[in-house]
């Protein structure tokens, strides 16, 4: 079974191009631009979630300590995917696993993502 | 004729006498009064300058005992000089940090300056007012002598709040500029990559090369924008450091491999080597070494070699690089680690750049306690040098 992983963006371009690349990978790919609908994950769930942290009207740390409180989410491994600063310790406040600064290398995204999950298994 | 006897001649001697005394004092008075009334204008003078300055200005002894302010002085206070006089300036207007801890006077440099005589011109520091609120000043202190003897100095300083204000303003939206500009900039270079891979796998040698290169470009702009978004972080004190113990030689060469991918023309040789460890930030380090390497390119367009060192002096690590370039000229290596400076060519060619970089290592460097300076001749080429103390390397 390939590997969902869920993206939590407000920018279309960067769901579109990342999504591209996650299939092109042989991942399964869904996404959320609205933030506060991270807060009603139906099963399936996902296998990981990348998350952004400044979007227009929800902060992705408030989202990550929520999923990082919840027993059916807290599992799911988080990596902040941003261009904010201090990222570092917006991660390691907010229960992230991991976390991206932008613009980043395809393959370190990747890579990342291959330290919690392969595409299929 | 009638001869003069002796009494008249007394008589007329002592007149002529009287009459030159009393032309001496009518020469006197008048050039008293001249004198009154040239200290008179003058003191209108300088006490018109004095009450209509916008700077406000304190007169201090040589203790640092305010004995004159003006109306500026006292506007931006809140004190006047009778209720501060019988303190030093720094118990009336400087004894606590902004955070409310106590500034010792010892520490004061405004003290110092008037203790040791010394000028100072366009500094900051932070001052009280009567009512406890802090305000940020901009200072020049002149010393004043008399015959070569203290006589205590001028201060001159201005309210800077409402700049102080503006340049966050300016840091915050350059904060947010950059933020917004790195949004279309992850998706482009997603885009690129997917698509140099695609025509990789498809064979496709033109197509994917010509991705590398967009690809490329698109890390020269990040480049910038991380620059200005470091150098607000410099501003406002944001420059986060995460320290790390690691080996220097490593660093050193995965950052000399990076750089010369980028470049055919030069070659960069590493001279020496450390086999050390060191205990600091080491992504912030290598970006200052990816910094002089890239102007050591940059600044050496008609010469191929750069040679790099690492070697341990005294308890520290000084890294060189050296070009064999344009150089700095004389006039300009003062500068050099200033903001938006950049050197121009003697045949006044432009190179490209904010003249961010240097000023943001000199940043990196200082803030973990090491020192960065530069040895340079016109059109022989720089080297540029660090050093970072290694008292903590195993």
């Amino acid at each position: 079974m390939k590997k969902k992983i869920l993206i939590v963006e407000d920018d279309e371009a960067i769901i579109d191009s990342i999504q591209l690349l996650l299939e092109m990978e042989g991942y399964e790919f869904k996404s959320i631009t609205d933030g506060r609908k991270v807060r009603r994950l139906k099963e399936p769930l996902p296998d990981l979630i990348l998350l952004d942290i400044w979007m227009s009207g929800q902060d992705g740390r408030e989202i990550s300590k929520y999923l990082k409180s919840n027993q059916d989410t807290k599992h799911i491994p988080v990596i902040f995917i941003s261009a904010s600063k201090d990222l570092e310790k917006s991660a390691s406040l907010a229960g992230a696993d991991d976390y991206l600064a932008k613009p980043f290398e395809m393959d370190d995204l990747l890579k990342k993502i291959k330290n919690f999950l392969s595409p299929t298994e | 004729m009638r001869k003069k006897t002796a009494s008249q001649n007394n008589h007329n001697k002592k007149s002529a006498k009287e009459s030159q005394a009393s032309t001496l004092d009518t020469i006197l008075e008048e050039y008293m009064s001249k004198l009154e009334q040239k200290v008179v204008s003058q003191t209108q003078q300088l006490k018109a300058i004095t009450d209509n300055a916008a700077s406000s200005l304190f007169m201090l002894d040589p203790n640092g005992m305010p004995t004159f302010m003006n109306p500026a002085a006292e506007q931006t206070t809140g004190y006047t000089l009778d209720e501060i006089k019988d303190k030093s300036l720094h118990t009336a207007v400087h004894h606590s940090y902004p955070d409310g801890k106590p500034y010792p006077d010892s520490q004061c440099p405004l003290r110092q300056s008037v203790k040791h005589m010394m000028q100072v011109r366009d500094q900051e520091e932070v001052f009280i007012k009567k009512d406890g609120s802090y305000f940020p000043i901009s200072y020049s202190i002149a010393p004043l002598t008399n015959d070569g003897k203290p006589m205590g100095a001028v201060l001159e300083f201005q309210d800077i709040t409402k700049r102080k204000e503006l340049e966050r303003q300016k840091d915050d939206f350059i904060g947010v500029a950059s933020h917004e500009l790195k949004t279309p900039v992850t998706s482009l270079k997603m885009y690129t990559q997917v698509l140099k891979k695609k025509f990789e796998k498809q064979g496709d040698t033109l197509a994917s090369e010509s991705m590398a290169k967009i690809d490329n470009q698109i890390n020269k702009l990040t480049s910038l924008i991380s620059d200005l978004l470091d150098v607000t972080r410099t501003q406002t004190g944001n420059l986060q450091l995460r320290y790390e113990e690691f080996p220097i030689d490593t660093m050193v060469k995965e950052v000399v491999e990076g750089m010369q991918l980028t470049t055919k023309k030069h070659t960069i040789l590493v001279k020496s080597t450390t086999k050390k460890t060191i205990f600091a930030d080491r992504d912030r380090t290598s970006q200052v070494l990816i910094n002089f390497l890239s102007n050591a390119i940059k600044y050496s367009p008609q010469k191929s070699k750069i040679i790099v060192e690492a070697r341990i002096e005294n308890k520290e690590l000084v890294v060189s690089v050296q070009d064999f370039g344009i150089g700095v000229p004389k006039d300009k290596i003062d500068q050099i680690f200033d903001r938006f400076m950049r050197v121009t060519g003697v045949k006044m060619e432009t190179f490209s750049g904010l003249g961010l970089g240097l000023y943001i290592c000199s940043h990196i460097i200082m803030r973990q306690s090491g020192r960065i300076w530069v040895t340079s001749e016109e059109n022989k080429g720089s080297t540029f040098y660090f050093s970072l103390p290694v008292t903590a390397a195993v």
